[in-house]
């Protein structure tokens, strides 16, 4: 009788599996654990969560959009570009016409339009796309200087009419709130719920054998972009919304912000079928903390970024037991 | 075709593309009354620019060209810097023990990377995003953000003209050439970029490699910052990962030499590909482009580089398919008859 | 074996954030510039009357030299006080990066911010009065916050150069020092004003207005606007060749509107350290005192840190005490002061050794001093600081 041999996985890589898919929680978790000992209790005060709220909005609703790209397969590092430009059209749009709605407008059409765009390039034209968005991002906030024309910034107090004006303490950060479940919410039934997310997952983990087994690759491409211009356009409402300032230098981290949102949230770069759609909430809920928190004990700047590079690479080294192989990963 | 002429017809192909580029702006600002493009100064800068972004983009592409993106570029370039002109200027160090430690430095800088990318097995992409943040807050924490100024150390900054300049390249060429394509661990590093499984499966120590690709990309990185520091004298520590867009300007080098790879050794291609980057920019310079249309021209010049050499299959693919069908049917033809 | 690695990895990330964040905060020395998170005081001296003074300070670049210094003169007062205290941002990125800083301060225990870098503009100052702190800072907003007890006053410059703010007279100073020097034709490093950064396109116009007056006031200075400037910072495609175009002219001079240190080696290089000569608006660092001794560097146009901005602390802690500094009318008000502008190596050298020596011309004491003092008092206190009165 041949032995056969067991390919049944064993108790302890099982429970090593489930808990690196649970790391980015359970690391989220001792952030708040760990800040809220040192700084006894301070930073769960009400105030310092709502302003907690105001500061990590637009990197979430960035990064839970971008899960669907990135879950795809693709690699968009022109959201901040896109932000900035749509951001600085819409506030211009705005002031010329003293009107929130067309702001609104203007904002979501472009991001729209650039979200289709890129949906369309990704799928018919064969490129590195990583490298491709990393070009595009820093060509359109260039085209943002030439638009603002002998002005680096615009402020909305210009507006023709006045535009309306938030509270900082109260009406903003409840605005954020609902955005955020709302546009979460949405995002959670069409990623888990819906046959979009299997789909997506489908093409980011074998785009030749999803296209196979009868997905349409090119409508599904279209629909991350667009979802992800979605969150992109969320996010630049709220920020003109807050700062009534834009210009050049609007969204200039956020590229980088989602990224590290997204990879401490535990998504795998790749996408696939490892990919969640939490890891954008939580991965923007846990760099927001540790930043509050590090900020809250009156770090050096080089010790804030030292200890968010230290964090960064153990969480994501433990969340990625559960997509390890035996290669180097690319 | 003989060898001569094979080698002369690389030689030709290669130096098509920046020859072209350099006509076409010299034409230009000759026809619209511009004096100065591309002779005395101008040109000397232009082997600068190429020098400098050269040599990031050949640190770049020996990892890029297997997979391996790598965000800590620039913040590598910083950290090495101002460690080894610290210690530079704290003990007086002549040129070569100025190189020599810079070097180092970079190799160990690169080593770190490396080690980290093959022991904690993440993605490059990651591995490379944390330790920029690592590398930039040691930076920053040295010297109390001061970073390193050597304005004035004549004897040490002398990499930003010739003749330093060219010996430094000539020798980083010389040996990139040799390690690319006449080393066990070159050939090893083609076939783990072609098939990463099979080259494993047949007994291809990827991680040494992979490590060895970081320390070479290290050393590289060090020698670019050495030849910026010689020109501009000083090097600041950067913070929030501002030090991610250094690797900006490495991209069109990259995607020139990969058209003109198949004439060349790659590090040559890229190194030709660095100094036409260096004549658009002097020529659109001259021309009166402000920095942000540069960066438009750039970014649509990069774009078309990077579409046609990542479809410039489909041609020879159509090409060949075409051969065939013509090679069918003449077959048919005198089969019938 | 799994489990025993996770955990030692998890304990590990616990307990270097722990160790990080208990050591890596405040500290106490005078000398030490690299407190950059806060400052807090081993002194048993009080400022004013021992109320909590605790003030966060808007960053653009915290590596800026300026900066630095002013962050060491900070750090000196907060040695000297047990009831001062300072917050210092990261870099600022954007109005949404300041705003996130002003509202952290906020939860910190801040009273006050100390508006070096404002992006934000009204939308910065109204986030700090609404969270209830004081505000410094922003001349160019003056005139729409000067009616609000929050808002405690800006710094202002003595010239006689009308609707001149600090950055115009920065631009203004380095042509007319210049044209002095004997400078015939000047080529200008304009930074941020090809992406219209409001401080540059100020020291620009300023710079402009300089050369006309220098040459009005008959000195044989050239400048020509449409082919003497050189757009962007080292960094910034095309700045290498634009700089090298210049070198390869007949320029005898060059005004730079950022660092000058980053044209000293390019003209070093083209062999004409000898032949151009710079000014730049910094400070009285090591960074130039080689170069002003050989002449290269011809004019440095600097803001003495503890006169230009050390005046917030001044109106910040008075406002906070509940003694606040107001105009007679009851506005804020501006303190001016006088932008000294260097063109000599005896001068530069005596403030470089002076300020390496720990010594500041605004000692704690003398910030003490002005604890509870009318406008006028704290008013002729700075404007008195002329770069004469120190020689």
């Amino acid at each position: 009788m041949e032995k056969t041999i067991s390919k049944e996985k064993t108790p302890s890589k099982l429970n090593a599996q489930k808990i690196s898919s649970l790391a980015p929680i359970i690391g989220l978790v001792l952030v708040v654990v760990v800040f809220t000992i040192l700084t006894q209790g301070q930073i769960l005060q009400k105030q310092i969560l709502m302003n907690m709220v105001k500061d990590g909005i637009v990197t979430a609703l960035a990064a839970i959009g971008a899960v669907f790209v990135f879950g795809a397969g693709y690699f968009d590092m022109s959201m901040g570009g896109c932000v900035c430009f749509a951001t600085v059209v819409g506030a211009m749009a705005g002031i010329a016409t003293g009107s929130m709605t067309v702001i609104i407008l203007v904002v979501f059409g472009i991001s729209l339009v650039f979200g289709f765009l890129k949906g369309l390039f990704a799928s018919f034209v064969n490129v590195p796309f990583f490298i491709f968005t990393i070009v595009l991002g820093s060509v359109m906030s260039s085209m943002v200087i030439t638009i603002l024309g002998t002005k680096s910034i615009i402020k909305l107090s210009d507006a023709k009419t006045e535009l309306p004006k938030l509270d900082g303490q109260t009406t903003y950060p409840m605005l954020c709130l609902i955005c955020l479940i709302v546009f979460f919410l949405v995002c959670v039934y069409l990623f888990k719920l819906n046959s979009l997310g299997s789909k997506v997952k489908n093409l980011g983990g074998n785009k030749i054998a999803a296209k196979q087994s009868g997905i349409n690759s090119t409508a599904v491409t279209i629909a991350v972009f667009m979802l992800s211009s979605v969150g992109l356009g969320l996010a630049s409402i709220l920020t003109m919304l807050r700062t009534r300032t834009v210009g050049t230098g609007t969204a200039g981290s956020l590229g980088n912000d989602i990224m590290v949102a997204l990879v401490l949230g535990g998504m795998p770069l790749s996408g696939g079928p490892k990919s969640k759609i939490s890891a954008g909430l939580i991965g923007a809920a846990t760099i927001t903390f540790l930043n509050y928190g590090l900020q809250q004990m009156q770090m050096t700047a080089g010790t804030i970024q030292m200890v968010r590079g230290i964090v960064f690479i153990v969480v994501v080294f433990i969340s990625s037991f559960s997509y390890r192989g035996k290669l180097l990963p690319r | 075709m003989n060898k001569a002429t094979k080698i002369l017809k690389n030689i030709g192909m290669s130096l098509v593309i920046p020859a072209v580029v350099y006509i076409f702006f010299f034409v230009l600002c000759k026809i619209l009354g511009i004096s100065g493009f591309g002779v005395g100064t101008d040109f000397q800068t232009m082997i600068y620019v190429s020098i400098y972004n050269g040599l990031i983009a050949i640190a770049m592409s020996i990892n890029l060209t297997n997979g391996r993106f790598d965000f800590a570029v620039g913040a590598t370039m910083a950290l090495s810097m101002i460690i080894s002109g610290n210690i530079a200027k704290d003990y007086n160090l002549g040129v070569v023990p100025f190189v020599l430690v810079t070097v180092l430095v970079g190799a160990i800088i690169g080593l770190v990377s490396g080690v980290v990318y093959v022991a904690l097995k993440l993605p490059p992409m990651v591995v490379s995003l944390g330790l920029a943040m690592i590398y930039e807050a040691i930076g920053f924490m040295i010297k109390s953000a001061n970073g390193i100024k050597l304005i004035g150390y004549n004897n040490l900054l002398i990499f930003a003209t010739p003749p330093a300049s060219i010996i430094l390249i000539a020798v980083v060429l010389i040996m990139m050439v040799i390690i690319w394509d006449f080393t066990k661990f070159g050939y090893e590093r083609k076939a783990l970029g072609t098939g990463q499984k099979i080259a494993t499966d047949v007994g291809i120590n990827e991680k040494k490699n992979a490590v060895i690709c970081y320390v070479i990309a290290g050393v590289l990185l060090s020698l670019a910052i050495l030849v910026y520091i010689s020109k501009y004298g000083a090097v600041s520590p950067e913070t929030g990962l501002s030090s991610s867009s250094y690797f900006m300007t490495a991209f069109l080098p990259m995607f020139i030499g990969g058209v003109i790879a198949k004439y060349s050794s790659q590090p040559i291609a890229i190194f030709i590909g660095s100094f036409t980057q260096g004549i658009i920019s002097s020529g659109l310079v001259k021309l009166g482009a402000s920095n942000s249309t540069l960066t438009v021209i750039n970014g649509v010049i990069v774009m078309v580089f990077l579409i046609y050499t990542s479809n410039s299959y489909k041609l020879v693919e159509a090409k060949m398919f075409k051969e065939k069908l013509a090679k069918a049917k003449a077959a048919r033809a005198s089969h019938s008859n | 074996m799994k489990k025993k690695l996770l955990a030692a990895l998890l304990t590990s990330a616990l307990a270097a954030t722990a160790i990080v964040g208990c050591g890596g905060t405040s500290n106490q020395s005078s000398n030490s510039g690299s407190t950059q998170g806060g400052s807090t005081s081993t002194s048993d001296s009080v400022l004013g009357n021992g109320d909590k003074v605790k003030l966060g300070v808007e960053v653009y670049d915290t590596t800026d030299e300026q900066f630095l210094a002013m962050q060491k003169y900070f750090d000196y007062l907060a040695s000297s006080y047990d009831n001062l205290e300072f917050v210092y941002s990261e870099s600022l990125a954007d109005a949404d990066a300041e705003l996130s800083f002003i509202d952290s301060c906020a939860t910190q225990g801040c009273n006050g911010i100390i508006g070096y870098y404002n992006i934000a503009e009204e939308a910065a100052i109204d986030e700090c009065i609404s969270q209830g702190m004081y505000y410094w800072g922003t001349q160019s907003l003056y005139d729409s916050y000067a009616d609000d007890e929050h808002y405690v006053g800006c710094y202002n410059f003595l010239s006689d150069v009308a609707d001149a703010n600090g950055d115009y007279l920065g631009g203004y100073y380095m042509a007319m020092g210049l044209g002095e020097s004997g400078v015939k034709h000047v080529f200008y490093c304009s930074g941020g004003y090809g992406m219209n950064v409001p401080m540059f396109v100020d020291r620009y116009n300023g710079f402009v207005a300089g050369i006309k007056a220098a040459q009005e006031a008959g000195y044989d200075i050239q400048f020509d606007e449409s082919t003497d400037v050189v757009d962007g910072w080292p960094d910034a495609d095309g700045f290498a060749q634009n700089v090298a175009t210049m070198l390869d002219g007949d320029y005898d001079g060059a005004a730079v509107s950022f660092n000058a240190a980053a044209l000293f080696q390019p003209i070093e290089t083209a062999g004409k350290a000898d032949a151009i000569k710079l000014a730049t608006i910094g400070e009285v660092s090591d960074t130039y005192s080689f170069a002003i001794e050989s002449g290269e560097i011809s004019t440095v146009v600097y803001d003495c840190e503890e006169i230009v901005f050390g005046n917030c602390v001044t109106l910040l802690a008075n406002a906070i005490q509940g003694t606040a500094v107001r105009n007679e009318d009851g506005t804020a008000p501006m303190i001016y002061t006088n932008r000294w502008v260097v063109t000599d190596a005896d001068t530069y050298n005596k403030i470089l050794e002076f300020h390496n020596a720990g010594n500041y011309y605004v000692t704690a004491e003398d910030v003490n001093k002005l604890m509870g003092a009318d406008y006028t008092t704290v008013n002729d206190f700075y404007s008195k600081l002329t770069i004469e009165s120190i020689q």
